[in-house]
């Protein structure tokens, strides 16, 4: 990834950002859920997202991840999304190799974050370069349903080839399950699997 | 690439299962930059801790330690000892004992933080502890500490409002520690001092000034100084 290519990535975040900020609320909601669906399993991208920004398609798909999730978080209503979105922007544009740290806000819980919230943050992680990744308490791990810890879990083992930063803070391991606990424990220290 | 740096500040050890226990040591073994800060490492079982000073001893990775904030000074000089020679046989370039405002309380965190300094293990803060004005404040700080609690374990009786050279630090010394989850910092350091220096102020408004206290006040206000600027510079201690 050079320079440039970044910068053109960030360039397309404010191009789409500032194009949906123009359109009627009805179709900026229409349009924000279509990003989102882009950002499932199988999905093609719509003709209404690359009419609006036709340099889209020239870009690979975790590019586009990387944009779409940064344009989603950023029209979040709830500071700490944006929080997260600004994050992911600072990745994107100050780093040329698109590191990322995510740093998950004390008061931004896994378990209860709305389906859609999480889908474009777990995407995040896997389109980014995770090289560092904090939790605390107020992530509540200890009760995400089976399906997020197990997309955490999955983000952290795809990470192996960048990841050089963990931070579990506070009382978050001790909340754990015993069974989750091992299994994080496991996936960071991810090439000694002997235990 | 192995994850390098890893930390569980403010985990209770003490409380893992003995499987997460093991997992935990593994990795703490393996990794360059480690935070143990806030870990209650002080009531670790005698076999856990134990474990933890041979992985601390004998891993060839890790160069950076943070222990601070561990209740460290609650240890018996034994394990004080064994934990200073394991960190002076280990490959650690850098160790954080101690958050300053801990020195204040424990004779022992100090003089554990002076020894791995004069090993040559010590944090980069070891310059700011080694200043002649820190070093005198911390040892008055402790010496009237010392006295404090001699004069409670003689005379329990008596009301300690009688000696306000000693009143001041009765408070300070019974109140509960700040729990500072994200690790020590000079902003943190700065509150303290303001404490206690608030505290100071108070004592000095009720009753008749001396010349210790005195002292001991522009001591504190050259400290919050020093601190404040250091905050401004570094949020972070050894940042």
């Amino acid at each position: 990834m050079t320079y440039s290519r970044a910068l053109s990535e960030s360039n397309i975040v404010s191009n789409l950002q500032q194009l949906i900020e123009q359109v009627p609320q009805s179709r900026k909601e229409h349009l924000l859920r279509q990003l989102v669906n882009t950002l499932k399993p199988n999905n093609i991208l719509p003709n209404d997202i690359s009419r609006l920004e036709p340099c889209i398609l020239q870009l690979d798909l975790q590019a586009r991840r990387r944009i779409f999730s940064v344009v989603l978080l950023s029209f979040s209503n709830q500071k700490v999304l944006q929080d997260i979105a600004t994050a992911l922007y600072m990745a994107m544009t100050m780093d040329s190799n698109n590191d990322l740290t995510m740093h998950y806000p004390d008061d931004f819980s896994i378990a209860r974050c709305a389906s859609d919230d999480w889908l474009v943050i777990s995407t995040a992680m896997r389109a980014f370069h995770l090289v560092a990744l904090h939790v605390c308490p107020g992530n509540q791990l200890e009760s995400c349903e089976e399906s997020r810890w197990l997309a955490l879990l999955s983000n952290i083992r795809d990470a192996a080839a960048t990841l050089k930063e963990i931070a579990i803070t506070g009382d978050t391991l001790g909340r754990l399950h015993p069974v989750r606990r091992h299994q994080l424990l496991r996936e960071i220290n991810n090439g000694r699997r002997e235990f | 690439m192995a994850v390098e740096n890893f930390s569980l500040t403010g985990c209770d050890l003490s409380a893992l299962d003995d499987d997460t226990w093991r997992a935990t040591i593994k990795i703490i073994g393996s990794v360059k930059n480690l935070d143990l800060s806030h870990c209650a490492i002080a009531r670790l079982s005698d076999a856990r801790f134990s474990e933890l000073i041979a992985v601390i001893k004998s891993s060839r990775s890790i160069q950076f330690l943070d222990i601070s904030y561990n209740e460290l000074g609650k240890l018996k000089e034994d394990k004080l000892a064994v934990l200073r020679d394991a960190i002076k046989a280990s490959s650690i370039i850098g160790a954080t004992v101690s958050g300053l405002d801990e020195l204040f309380y424990s004779r022992n965190v100090l003089t554990l933080n002076r020894a791995i300094t004069q090993d040559g293990k010590g944090d980069t803060n070891a310059e700011f502890f080694n200043r002649p004005d820190i070093r005198a404040l911390l040892d008055r700080y402790l010496e009237v500490q010392q006295v404090l609690q001699a004069h409670l374990g003689n005379t329990q009786q008596r009301r300690l409002s009688g000696y306000p050279l000693l009143t001041i630090f009765a408070s300070i010394i019974t109140t509960e520690p700040r729990v500072v989850v994200q690790g020590a910092s000079y902003a943190h350091v700065v509150e303290s001092l303001r404490d206690i220096q608030d505290k100071l102020d108070k004592l000095m408004g009720e009753h008749p000034s001396t010349p210790a206290l005195e002292a001991l006040s522009e001591q504190l206000k050259r400290l919050q100084t020093h601190a404040q600027h250091a905050a401004n510079d570094s949020p972070r201690l050894g940042g």
